[in-house]
């Protein structure tokens, strides 16, 4: 059996993840409830050896009203890599920050507060990173229509609007052709 | 020149401006990979009179090179009203014109022309060092045969750019010490 | 009794592409606290791609890195074929990875330029952008366009290479191998940069791995990890190159590091021109305006000429990309890393430091 296969069996014993599978080889996918969380990244990085941290991701499932926070971990000598992911409520989303095991951290999580709404209780310093005067609900959240914030508070230039049905506008003009 | 009677003295001043216009070193967008190829050895931009200045007080021209998010509009705006007459603005690039690729992001302005008046602009996505010199080549046009007023649109037109700077920004809108009207804008 | 002054370091950096302002606090002229300020230039990508399909996507990918497009095009290609099991032929793989050497040889030109002129030494930007051009030059014959090239697409290449197209690669390889001790000479000698750059800035090794630094500064403390070596891609397995190091982990450090890959990338395009195979160059998508992609997630990194480039692509079954979480290298190096790496230095040299660590304000908020 390799190093990952081991390694699966054994984090299925201590944490017993709902779901964990392959989905490429060297890199292993398991998710955990939300206390187990801090746990299994500190065995990983302590027993294990997986000292690099290489991202923290967060995806939207609006259809089951849940968030998705993914942990992605290297190892620098075995070359494996392996992501801990957790599901977490979507209307009160909060969550405990894991700044003090890597500093990096802090970055990502203010991101992901920004954009995402989720609350991390002990960051040292959720404030605005990327937007200025945002006033709007957490742009990257699926139910916010960039279009039709776009068609509200930006102008477009007139003339030319037959090139933003350019399908249509080239059929037209290829039928007029053809008749001469 | 900004007079409404031009004369000899204004023919031979925009000669003379023509031939050193000075560049407000500013990239502002991913249209800026495309610059340091043109003031460099091969594209040579200086032959033109072209050099780079460090501030808005020393510059002639400002290259908005791409797209803008509103938070470089205010400043670039700030940097505008900073710059002394006569002054001139070249626009780069698709974003500048109608959003470009960027149409439905809620972050880039999608017509530059409302918020600040613009002299020439150059369509492309990266222009090429050579189109830029045309550009600039026209512009040179533009400056000799004194059409090249830009300023005192933005003079006289004041309300309308304020208003529609207030859209964009909302309460948060630039302070006025830079471009202070009895009654204030 | 001297007190602190608050200065903004604005937007428009000399050297650096991009823009991002540095908000210090000083005594005198050395730097007591510093806090970056980031959000000039976002565009919001990654709601953008979650609008189109995936073979509309591909032409916004590139502009997220600025000076060097063509890992981003080479993520996501891979990315969608990792989901979706599309095969690669043994050609596009190799064409693919000339397109990559040669853009990181541009990109190296391009910082070399960066670093020069923030350090006050003029004359070498005007030679090193005047250089980039000729391989300019080979990628407008190739792709038609000098920057943004959208040429690897999943599936393959999109175009076969010209008739003649390996000879004149050649050619151009001979004349910059020949213009490098030139720049040593001008640049990586001079007493000026040395007494600058020797001291500036030092990472020690454990800090490194614990901050998650990666790509040049990584390996200018004397740690030997590639990503090309690590978990290799394409035809990297096949390929024969040295990964360097330093020791010293200062800003000196660093440049010596980028200035000897450069001729390692030398030496794997004139490895490719000799072995590159026949075939087919690409692997035809069925359906191509209607192609739903399988549901799976994954996540696929390159080395770039600043670091370790993730993607992180999640897909459930319908014809648009679920989430795709761009990671570029300068997100770790130039927010939390840099603020620890300004207190203590001196005013003088923000802009060198900022140059060495790698930091491109494009890619980190995108």
């Amino acid at each position: 059996m390799s190093y990952i296969e081991e390694l699966k069996d054994r984090l299925e014993g201590m944490f017993s993840p709902e779901k964990s599978y392959f989905p490429r080889e060297n890199l292993l996918s398991i998710r955990v409830s939300n206390s187990n969380v801090r746990g299994a990244l500190a065995h990983l990085r302590d027993v294990e050896g997986f000292k690099h941290f290489v991202m923290l991701s967060c995806v939207d499932w609006l259809e089951d009203g849940k968030f998705e926070l993914v942990y992605i971990v290297w190892h620098p000598e075995k070359k494996v890599t392996v992501m801990v992911k957790t599901l977490i409520d979507r209307d009160n989303a909060e969550f405990h920050s894991l700044h003090d095991m890597w500093r990096q951290l802090c970055t990502y999580e203010r991101e992901i507060w920004e954009m995402y709404g989720v609350n991390f209780i002990g960051h040292p310093r959720l404030e605005p990173f990327i937007l200025e005067d945002w006033k709007d609900m957490p742009p990257m959240r699926r139910d916010f229509d960039t279009l039709h914030y776009v068609n509200e508070h930006y102008e477009w230039r007139e003339g030319r609007e037959e090139s933003y049905q350019p399908r249509e506008y080239i059929g037209e003009v290829f039928d007029e052709w053809r008749k001469k | 020149m900004c007079t409404d009677n031009p004369g000899v003295w204004e023919y031979i001043a925009n000669w003379a401006r023509k031939h050193s216009i000075w560049v407000l070193a500013y990239g502002t967008g991913c249209g800026a990979i495309e610059m340091p190829p043109t003031m460099t050895s091969r594209y040579d931009a200086e032959r033109f009179g072209l050099r780079g200045a460090a501030t808005p007080r020393q510059a002639d021209l400002l290259i908005v090179s791409g797209y803008l998010a509103t938070k470089t509009l205010k400043r670039v705006i700030r940097t505008y009203e900073q710059m002394y007459d006569p002054k001139y603005v070249l626009a780069l690039g698709s974003c500048t014109i109608n959003g470009g690729m960027y149409w439905d992001s809620y972050n880039t302005i999608k017509k530059l022309d409302l918020y600040i008046p613009v002299d020439v602009y150059v369509a492309g996505c990266m222009p090429r060092p050579e189109a830029i010199i045309e550009g600039i080549i026209a512009l040179q046009k533009r400056i000799e045969e004194g059409r090249a007023e830009g300023a005192k649109k933005y003079r006289e037109n004041i309300e309308w750019y304020k208003k529609n700077q207030r859209e964009v920004f909302g309460d948060e809108m630039l302070p006025d010490y830079t471009w202070n009207f009895e009654g204030g804008i | 009794m001297s007190k602190v002054v608050k200065i903004f370091h604005g937007p428009q950096h000399p050297g650096i592409t991009g823009n991002m302002s540095v908000e210090l606090d000083l005594i005198g002229e050395t730097i007591v606290k510093a806090k970056t300020h980031v959000g000039y230039l976002h565009r919001a990508f990654e709601k953008l791609v979650e609008r189109r399909t995936a073979m509309q996507a591909f032409t916004i990918v590139c502009r997220i890195c600025v000076p060097e497009p063509d890992p981003n095009e080479e993520n996501f290609a891979r990315a969608i074929e990792d989901i979706t099991g599309l095969e690669v032929p043994e050609r596009a793989k190799w064409i693919r990875v000339l397109v990559l050497e040669l853009s990181r040889l541009a990109a190296y030109h391009l910082w070399m330029g960066g670093q020069a002129g923030s350090t006050g030494l003029y004359t070498v930007p005007q030679w090193a952008v005047g250089y980039r051009d000729y391989i300019l030059d080979l990628f407008e014959e190739l792709t038609g366009g000098r920057v943004y090239h959208m040429y690897i697409i999943p599936g393959g290449v999109r175009r076969d290479l010209p008739q003649g197209f390996l000879d004149r690669v050649s050619e151009v390889m001979d004349l910059i191998e020949s213009k490098l001790p030139e720049f040593d000479r001008l640049f990586f000698d001079n007493a000026v940069f040395k007494k600058r750059a020797i001291g500036t800035a030092v990472i020690d090794p454990e800090t490194a791995i614990e901050r998650g630094v990666v790509g040049p500064p990584l390996r200018a403390c004397g740690i030997a990890s590639d990503v090309r070596r690590d978990a290799p891609y394409e035809v990297y397995d096949k390929l024969d190159f040295d990964v360097i190091t330093e020791t010293g982990g200062d800003v000196y450090a660093r440049a010596l590091v980028r200035r000897r890959e450069m001729e390692q990338s030398i030496k794997i395009i004139r490895q490719i021109i000799k072995y590159i195979p026949d075939g087919p160059y690409r692997t035809k998508i069925p359906y191509p305006m209607n192609w739903k992609l399988k549901a799976g997630e994954t996540y696929v990194k390159t080395e770039s000429a600043r670091g370790e480039f993730g993607y992180y692509m999640v897909t459930d079954g319908s014809e648009y990309i679920r989430r795709m979480h761009v990671r570029g290298p300068a997100y770790v190096h130039g927010i939390s890393l840099l603020e620890d790496m300004l207190e203590g230095a001196q005013l003088a040299d923000v802009a060198m430091i900022m140059n060495s660590l790698g930091t491109c304000p494009p890619e980190i908020e995108r």
